[in-house]
């Protein structure tokens, strides 16, 4: 009689435990569907792997060799407020006419502490980084 | 009144049960979303991205927080400034990651100007609680 009795409790307890996580899952706003077509994704392009990999590591040299004064201008305006990189995740990539839009999420902290996330998008043409935003 | 007394105990352990499953549902869920590699895209930034295309000042203005009058008449007046230079061709989502509040979704667009000129570019979106509060 007893066990009866615990298995239903436990029963009831697994039902109102069902019902509460169900309860706690917020209704998911659905897309709006896109009036126009999208693109198909292709492969990240190794040059912007091997220049994203220098952000983490901190490594400055690394990245004044392979990127012109322009280009990092326009990388320190994408990454700011960050300080302070500490892993960069490539995320997609697609391509039109010969240029790639290569992107990634830099995660870090910025100087008062505070982490955050940035979006990092670089154009590449012919194998070679182009542009960055 | 019976039945009442009877079946008060398990409505107890019911209660307690949905208690237990919100909290496991709201932290456990909110965990999962900021350790994902990845986050899905959001309903909040596709719309921006759509009224941003179609030059629909009232749903940009909607999705960012509030500013003051000036700010938006300025918005109103850009938009009918450029009102049908563009025509959009392909609206490409490229990814995006959550830290708490914040999320930041990337993609790549595809415009042809009145001049027709084809252009592809990208657009980083930062949400701060669903509203757009960064776009490069």
């Amino acid at each position: 009689m007893s066990r009866a009795r615990a298995a239903l409790g436990l029963t009831v307890f697994l039902l109102g435990m069902a019902a509460g996580f169900i309860a706690s899952r917020p209704a998911t706003p659905q897309l709006p569907d896109s009036p126009w077509a999208s693109l198909p994704t292709v492969e990240e392009p190794a040059t912007t792997r091997a220049r994203v990999a220098m952000l983490p590591r901190d490594d400055a040299r690394g990245l004044a060799r392979a990127l012109d004064i322009q280009l990092l201008e326009r990388l320190a305006g994408a990454i700011d407020p960050l300080v302070d990189v500490e892993e960069v995740t490539f995320t997609g990539a697609t391509e039109r006419q010969g240029d790639i839009l290569s992107a990634y999420i830099a995660e870090g902290k910025a100087l008062s502490g505070e982490r955050l996330v940035v979006g990092i998008v670089f154009r590449v043409r012919d194998g070679r980084i182009v542009g960055v935003n | 009144m019976g039945a009442l007394q009877t079946l008060r105990p398990w409505g107890f352990v019911f209660v307690m049960g949905a208690l237990f499953g919100f909290v496991v549902g709201a932290v456990g869920g909110g965990l999962l979303e900021e350790r994902s590699p990845f986050s899905h895209e959001s309903a909040a930034a596709r719309q921006y991205m759509i009224s941003l295309l179609e030059q629909e000042p009232q749903s940009l203005i909607a999705l960012t927080p509030r500013s003051d009058v000036v700010s938006r008449a300025m918005q109103f007046a850009s938009a009918e400034g450029t009102a049908g230079t563009i025509t959009p061709l392909s609206l490409t989502y490229l990814g995006g990651k959550s830290s708490g509040l914040l999320s930041v979704h990337a993609y790549a667009i595809e415009v042809r100007s009145a001049d027709g000129q084809r252009q592809f570019f990208p657009l980083a979106l930062t949400l701060v609680g669903g509203k757009v509060v960064r776009r490069e």
